[in-house]
Order: C-alpha cells, then sequence, then structure tokens
C-alpha cells in the first residue's frame, strides 16, 4: 500500500487530470459553438471524434479514483475530494456528450435565422465563462468562484426563455426545423451552464463539507 | 479509591425501598429498561468537567460529553490522549489504583456514579469490560461464563443464562458441545467472545470495550465489529479503539481526543477536541485537528 505522503501526491494528480479532462470538455463546446455559428462541418466533425478520447480519459481517471478509495480508505477532507472527483469528472463527460449534441445540431440542415443564431452566440459565451469558471474553482479550490456560480447562471437561463420566446414566433416553411433544432441547441447549452453550477456546488461541499451545497446541485 | 463501605453493606445502600423483589436489590443505579431506542437516546453518562488525576499529574482534563442509551460511542485518538483513562473511569476501574481521583462530575442514569452510597461492585456489573487481550480464567468455558451471576448471586436459571450469554456472544454453536473444557483452548478470536459472553452473563446495561480486537486478526475483528452491532440492540457499548475504520464503520458517535500541554501543570494532558456523530466525524470534521488524525496526518 502506497504510504501517506504518496496518497497526497496521487490527489494531486488526479486533481490535475480531472482538470484535463475539463479542458477537453471545453474545447468540445467551443468545437461546438464554433460549428453551430459558422457553419463549420469539420469542427463539427472534430467534436464527435474528440468524445472518444474524452470518454477514453473519463474512464481512467475513475479507475483511478476507485483504486485510491480502495487502498486509502480516506476520511475527512480525503473523502470528500475523491468523491467529488468522482462527479465532477462525470459532470465533465456528460459536458462532453452535451456538447457533441451541439455539434450534431449544427451539422443538420435549418435555417440558421439571424436572431436565433445571436441568442444561440450569447448563451454559447456565456456557457463557455461558466465552465471556465467551474474548472477554475476546482483546480485551485476557489471558494468564491465555485460559490458565485450559480448566480450567474440565471443569466443564461434568461437568455435561453428569450430564444424560446423567439422561436414561438416563427411561421412559415422552415418554421419547423428551425424551432426543432435552434431549441436543442439551447436546451444543450443550458445543461452544459448546469453540469457548471454543479461542479460548483460540489466544490463548495469538498472545501467546507456543508451538506447544504450538495442539496443546492439537485436539479 | 474503593468505598470503605464496601460489596456487603453496599447493596443496601443501593436499594430504592420500593422494592418488589427483595431477593435481588433493585440497585439504586437502576438496571435500563429495554423499551426500541430512537437514535437520540437519553442520555446514560453525563460528564461534566470530568479531570482524572493520577498523583498529581492531571491525565484527563476537563471533559464534557453525553454518551446515549443504546448507542455504540467511539473513542479515538493518539497513544497517551487518555481515552482509555476515562473509559475505565467509566466503571470506577480506577478505584482499584491508589492515587487515582476525579473532578468534576460523572453522572450515570442521572445518578453520581461517584457518591458515597455507591457501590462499586454494583456498577461493575452494570458496566461490564471488555479489555484489550482476552483474559478468561483458567476455569472450563462454562465457568467463566457462570462467574459473573455466581458473585452477584442472580436468581437466574444458570444453565440456560450461560447458554443465552454464549449464543448473545455467538460463540454458543462453536462451544456448546464443550462447555466444560477449559477456555484457555479456544482461539484468541473465541476467546474474547468468551469475554464479551462473560460480561453479557452478568446481565450489565453497558458494556465498555477497550480495543477489543487488538489482538486479534482480521476475521476474529470482523465477527466481533458485527457482534457489537447486534450487542447494541440490548446494551449501550463505549469502545476505544486505534482502528480508524473500526470507529467509523461499528460506532454511532465518536469522541476524538488528543494530548496537548496543560498550562496549569506544564505536562501533556487529555482532552476531548471533538464530539460528534460518527458519520460527521469522518466526512467533515470541523476541528482541524481531528482532521488531520483521521486523516492519517498525525499520531
Amino acid at each position: 500500500m502506497a504510504t501517506r505522503g504518496q496518497f497526497r501526491e496521487d490527489q494531486e494528480m488526479l486533481r490535475v487530470d480531472v482538470d484535463a479532462l475539463g479542458l477537453m470538455a471545453e474545447r468540445a463546446v467551443t468545437g461546438a459553438m464554433q460549428a453551430l455559428l459558422g457553419d463549420d462541418q469539420s469542427a463539427a466533425d472534430e467534436v464527435v471524434a474528440g468524445d472518444d478520447r474524452l470518454d477514453a480519459l473519463f474512464v481512467v481517471l475513475e479507475e483511478r479514483a476507485y483504486a485510491l478509495v480502495a487502498q486509502q480508505a480516506p476520511v475527512a477532507a480525503d473523502l470528500r475530494f475523491l468523491m467529488s472527483s468522482l462527479r465532477v469528472m462525470a459532470d465533465y463527460e456528460k459536458t462532453g456528450d452535451r456538447a457533441v449534441a451541439v455539434a450534431k445540431s449544427a451539422l443538420a440542415d435549418w435555417d440558421r435565422e439571424p436572431t436565433a443564431i445571436a441568442l444561440l452566440g450569447r448563451m454559447g459565451d456565456l456557457a463557455l465563462t461558466l465552465l471556465g469558471s467551474a474548472r477554475d474553482a476546482w483546480l485551485h479550490q476557489d471558494l468564491y468562484v465555485a460559490s458565485d456560480l450559480k448566480r450567474r447562471d440565471d443569466v443564461l437561463d434568461g437568455t435561453f426563455r428569450e430564444l424560446i420566446a423567439h422561436l414561438l414566433t416563427q411561421q412559415g416553411p422552415g418554421a419547423p426545423s428551425l424551432v426543432l433544432h435552434a431549441h436543442a441547441a439551447g436546451r444543450n447549452l443550458e445543461r452544459i451552464a448546469d453540469h457548471a453550477v454543479i461542479i460548483g456546488e460540489r466544490v463548495s461541499y469538498m472545501l467546507t463539507g456543508d451538506p447544504s451545497a450538495l442539496a443546492a446541485e439537485i436539479r | 479509591m474503593t468505598d470503605s463501605r464496601g460489596a456487603a453493606q453496599g447493596r443496601d445502600l443501593l436499594t430504592d425501598g420500593t422494592d418488589s423483589q427483595p431477593e435481588v436489590s433493585t440497585p439504586r443505579l437502576t438496571a435500563v429498561s429495554r423499551e426500541p431506542v430512537s437514535s437520540e437516546g437519553p442520555p446514560i453518562f453525563e460528564l461534566e468537567k470530568l479531570s482524572i488525576y493520577y498523583g498529581t499529574f492531571r491525565a484527563v482534563r476537563d471533559v464534557t460529553l453525553n454518551m446515549r442509551k443504546g448507542q455504540i460511542t467511539a473513542f479515538i485518538g493518539p497513544s497517551g490522549c487518555g481515552k482509555t483513562t476515562l473509559l475505565r473511569s467509566l466503571n470506577r476501574m480506577h478505584d482499584l489504583i491508589p492515587g487515582v481521583r476525579i473532578e468534576g462530575s460523572l453522572r450515570y442514569q442521572g445518578d453520581d456514579l461517584y457518591g458515597a452510597d455507591v457501590d462499586p461492585v454494583v456498577v461493575r456489573r452494570l458496566i461490564g469490560m471488555v479489555f484489550q487481550r482476552p483474559n478468561p480464567f483458567p476455569k472450563s468455558i462454562y465457568d467463566n461464563v457462570a462467574f459473573g451471576p455466581k458473585i452477584a448471586k442472580l436468581p437466574v436459571n444458570m444453565d440456560e443464562c450461560v447458554e443465552q450469554a454464549l449464543r448473545k456472544a455467538a460463540l454458543w454453536d462453536e462451544v456448546k458441545d464443550r462447555l466444560k473444557t477449559s477456555a484457555t483452548q479456544l482461539s484468541g478470536g473465541q476467546q474474547q467472545r468468551l469475554c464479551i459472553a462473560r460480561a453479557i452473563a452478568a446481565q450489565p446495561d453497558v458494556i465498555l470495550m477497550d480495543e477489543p480486537c487488538s489482538a486479534l486478526d482480521p476475521v476474529a475483528t470482523l465477527r466481533i465489529e458485527d457482534l457489537m452491532q447486534e450487542l447494541k440492540a440490548d446494551y449501550t457499548i463505549v469502545i476505544v479503539t486505534h482502528n480508524m475504520q473500526q470507529a467509523a464503520s461499528v460506532s454511532d458517535m465518536t469522541a476524538f481526543f488528543t494530548a496537548e500541554v496543560d498550562a496549569q501543570a506544564d505536562r501533556r494532558a487529555g482532552l476531548l477536541v471533538e464530539f460528534d456523530r460518527t458519520e460527521k466525524i469522518f466526512t467533515s470534521p470541523t476541528d482541524e485537528r481531528t482532521e488531520s488524525y483521521v486523516s492519517g496526518r498525525f499520531g
């Protein structure tokens, strides 16, 4: 069995590697937005292909976290860190899946109505900022950034409602496919932001041990 | 410091006057009733600013905590933190050691455990102790278990009492065919369960356990840990353990002690750092010192 000193190092490495997963998720979202806004098919293809790499790293990290739990029987802060790392890596993995879904919307054939695209662009920017902050909170164990994420998510939710209101006014032969795909993309961006908020709550719990942070992540 | 009035006189002092069973006096330190226990049972031990001295040396200082009926309370902490000393004060084991005295208050079921009218012999029957190393008497298995009830002259059918105690200690099936053989022939784990049976046979309310598994192999340890969970239904258990996982898995409440320099005496004295639900202690302890200890950063 590894020593306690080794255990600290293993935890540090896991934290950095979980952030690598976060970086891959962030790149996937960036690529998906590029595909959506720029009608960039190769960017969309790259996001879909990249998700396999993200999934592969996720499995490796999950196994590593389980091994540390089994070998070290962690308690207190160590326990909260390892359990949180399992949750955070799962949120990054799901973020990657949502990015793939956005990229698939980009690949579909529908009328890129300018206002809808602008609103989706705004949502994408906000989601990426939130995701970036979630990564900061995790990597630097920053309680302030972590607990501020929830508040900032409200702006994105407002934009999503604006998008829905706008889509409901659409008429004409192109409207059904526009509404379907733009709404799907918006919903996926909204979920990406939710995962960022959950990561923030998870970091708050990890740092404070306050169980109310656990309740806050249920939605 | 055994009360000079001793056992013979003590039994009378412990009679509450409304005794309906004249043959066995109902001790004033009343036996706990056996109704189901909620997670927040009534306090069975109430310690307030309890200090324990060996001569002039204060080994444990100012401990205030309540232990509840029907719960398993674990005492953890580094060597020298006073956890065993405190455990032994709960059934007046220190009475047998010259120079040991306590300050502060230690109430058992509302009564002062160290009150002048309390008979330490009755205390030790109601509050049994299981030690670190199994210590069966060099007698038969049967006689070991029957020892307590005989001494206390409990009005029991001895064969039934022995069987029941051995069953409760999860030892009956292994020894029922050789009750007359010497207890010293049992394995370490069996001997420890025998010691638990011996404690149970005396019909206690509380069982104190001082590192009961530290001399046992992992399988025997698991058996004792399982047994504790079964016994919890009938007895309040207080356990001292160095095994963090044991404290985490078997206990409801955990008290963490440490030793720090006592300004009064300029020597290290044990003190209670944190007392909380076990899951709280092992997921998000409040005190930095608890955090360091349970996660193996010191001690």
